[in-house]
């Protein structure tokens, strides 16, 4: 099997595949601290690309409460105890086996398929926190239990497991910008890569009998926009945009500035060992060791970074950008007490002020005659 | 270990070393390493197993060995036989197939897989390639019958509705005409795919694309494909083939029809003497692709 170089484990690992690495690649970032599971997203997606039928329980954005919810049930659950150790060691290489390296013999990818059940309780364990909070207990600045919300969709995987187990090539990486298709004239509804997909997001639609998957709102992708799931998040959480190649980063790219420069966005369950391309925020009051389980061992610098953004203008600038614009931003620049966003050609996108500006009018408004709900 | 994983194994080997010209691959006892077909005056039945014409063929035993060369694989033969009756006349050539399987298993779900089975001819039958779905220069003629193809013709293209009854969903689509479900006097009334429209299926990609596993409108439950090497199993344009199954009794007997001469190119010829090979898949067992039972090439002789 060949050996491709994974930079989330520090290590080269077997992939069924050659290393082929897309010109650029599509990415997000999410800030789990400002999600509030509105689950607009999870709309935006289901009425644009999964209303069909046999689609009914099928979301390929998914918000689901962590650390009992999950969707399909347990499906976290269900693969890390099939890696066995998981181990970091002091210079963050993963020394563990990722789904790849512990695959069976005579499978390509270590993996499971879901039943249906799994698929029938999308939202199970919503708002359960981690402890039974006491009648009369109240806030004393730390917090007794904790849980948060964690908005899932395709990663997009720069090492697809989905794309390892398909028998017939039916899942493709675009080489433009590394977005994961199944091509629906070639699937035969095998199901390898739903039973080979740690995250379970590729699907299967009992009634078309092929697989299905976030398709990165591609049609929105090709005119310069972001996806549906960000265009429309209510918590400002999501930024889409392209990580260049390892060799090409720019510094003012907002994907590359907070991935690879300020390290502030970790991927999930990097031990999986796919390299998947949402990075994730972690979330500041959930404990350390959790966290470590599900974004490497990363976690305490990128905490810290985002703690000091407020210290930190150019970082600060790059986080105001999250869903400032339904267009794609391919590079940011902080002037003043603005933050710039341009498309690819340099053409100014969006420009986002530090601080919202206040106005505050009178109470009375002579010219109709009527007195303002609200002044400001 | 037990016998059973050493068999296949040692088939397997013995497979390997005859392909390499060294040694002969002895008979396992009871099982045929030939079939022949007879000539009959009678017309072949299309769906009827018990008809007496096949009762004119000898019924000959076949070892079949679990797919664990090439992942994903099986790692046991689950359905371990296959019986064997081949029939032919100036137009046609026929096959019943027969295996036991506790479960009828017709439906497809996520975790739900259909029963199978498929026939193999070489398309150079001088050079037959390899038995596992031919290989580039030496390709193949599957003709593929699956018992949810069946179901659909029988019963209807299987819907969601009959897979969870008691569902209901307020509105499909979002477009000029969205599908709502019905209260009736009979009760709640969903909406069947067939029934959808062309613009309709816009949100069924794969119904849209006419992509051969999700033909809505099946008329035959067989599918006839060209191959030459793994994951190359294409459709081909035209369907000349024909089967048809019956369950009972915890055994399934599938009839296979083909045209003696074909003009389509894809087809295998049929010639006095060629080969053939077979492949089943046992859906409560979760075979599906290549997680199937499989025979090498057989020589069938048509006498």
């Amino acid at each position: 099997m060949p050996k491709v170089y994974n930079w989330h484990i520090g290590r080269e690992m077997e992939y069924p595949y050659e290393e082929s690495r897309p010109e650029k690649q599509v990415a997000w970032v999410f800030d789990i601290n400002k999600c509030i599971e509105c689950q607009t997203c999870t709309v935006a997606c289901k009425t644009t690309w999964t209303s069909g039928k046999g689609q009914e329980s099928m979301f390929w954005n998914n918000v689901e409460t962590k650390p009992y919810g999950g969707y399909p049930i347990g499906w976290d659950l269900s693969i890390l105890p099939k890696l066995g150790e998981q181990v970091w060691n002091e210079n963050n290489v993963y020394e563990g086996k990722t789904v790849f390296e512990s695959a069976p013999q005579g499978e390509k990818v270590n993996g499971y398929l879901p039943s249906d059940e799994d698929y029938a309780h999308f939202n199970l364990g919503e708002d359960e926190c981690t402890e039974i909070i006491e009648k009369g207990a109240f806030f004393q600045g730390i917090h007794k239990a904790w849980m948060f919300y964690l908005a899932r969709i395709c990663n997009h995987c720069t090492y697809p497991a989905c794309l390892a187990a398909c028998p017939r090539k039916a899942i493709y990486k675009r080489k433009e910008d590394g977005i994961v298709l199944v091509d629906q004239t070639r699937c035969r509804g095998y199901r390898e890569c739903v039973k080979a997909c740690p995250y379970k997001k590729v699907f299967f639609n009992m009634v078309t009998r092929t697989s299905e998957k976030c398709i990165a709102c591609f049609p929105l992708i090709e005119r310069g926009e972001q996806p549906r799931c960000v265009q429309t998040c209510i918590g400002k959480i999501r930024l889409m945009g392209f990580l260049s190649p390892p060799e090409k980063i720019r510094r003012d790219n907002p994907l590359d500035f907070l991935v690879y420069y300020k390290k502030v966005a970790l991927p999930l369950y990097p031990q999986f060992g796919l390299e998947p391309n949402v990075y994730y925020i972690p979330p500041v009051h959930v404990p350390r060791e959790f966290l470590y389980q599900m974004f490497g061992p990363m976690v305490d610098e990128a905490i810290e970074t985002y703690r000091s953004a407020s210290e930190d203008k150019e970082l600060l600038g790059a986080l105001l950008l999250f869903t400032s614009t339904q267009k794609i931003i391919h590079s940011f620049r902080v002037k003043g007490d603005y933050v710039y966003g341009y498309d690819d050609k340099g053409n100014e996108v969006v420009k986002v002020p530090f601080t919202e500006p206040l106005y505050i009018r009178p109470y009375f408004d002579g010219k109709r005659n009527v007195y303002r709900h609200t002044v400001t | 270990m037990s016998k059973g994983f050493v068999l296949p194994f040692i088939g397997t080997l013995l497979g390997m070393l005859v392909s390499c010209g060294k040694a002969e691959e002895k008979p396992i006892e009871g099982f045929s390493q030939e079939i022949i077909a007879i000539r009959v005056s009678d017309t072949i039945p299309l769906t009827n197993p018990d008809a007496k014409v096949w009762q004119e063929a000898p019924a000959v035993l076949i070892e079949l060995k679990p797919q664990n060369m090439i992942p994903p694989i099986i790692q046991d033969a689950v359905i371990k036989q296959l019986t064997v009756r081949a029939i032919y006349n100036d137009d046609y050539f026929g096959m019943l197939l027969e295996w036991e399987d506790p479960t009828k298993d017709d439906i497809i779900n996520v975790d739900k897989f259909t029963d199978q089975v498929a026939i193999q001819f070489p398309i150079t039958p001088e050079n037959p390639g390899s038995f596992m779905m031919g290989n580039k220069g030496a390709p193949v003629h599957i003709i593929h019958w699956k018992a949810i193809w069946q179901r659909d013709i029988e019963q209807g293209y299987l819907d969601i509705q009959d897979l969870y009854p008691n569902m209901w969903v307020d509105l499909y689509y979002f477009k000029k005409q969205p599908i709502y479900s019905e209260f009736t006097e009979e009760g709640v009334k969903m909406p069947r795919v067939e029934e959808f429209s062309p613009e309709q299926n816009d949100y069924n990609p794969a119904i849209k694309m006419r992509n051969p596993v999700s033909l809505i409108e099946r008329q035959i439950p067989v599918e006839e494909a060209f191959a030459e090497g793994f994951g190359t199993f294409t459709t081909q344009l035209h369907q000349d083939a024909f089967a048809w199954g019956k369950y009972e009794d915890g055994r399934w007997r599938v009839i296979f029809v083909r045209p003696m001469v074909s003009p389509d190119s894809r087809d295998a010829p049929l010639p006095a003497e060629t080969m053939v090979a077979f492949a089943v898949w046992d859906g409560s067992a979760n075979q599906v692709g290549g997680r199937k039972q499989y025979t090498p090439w057989i020589p069938l002789k048509l006498q």
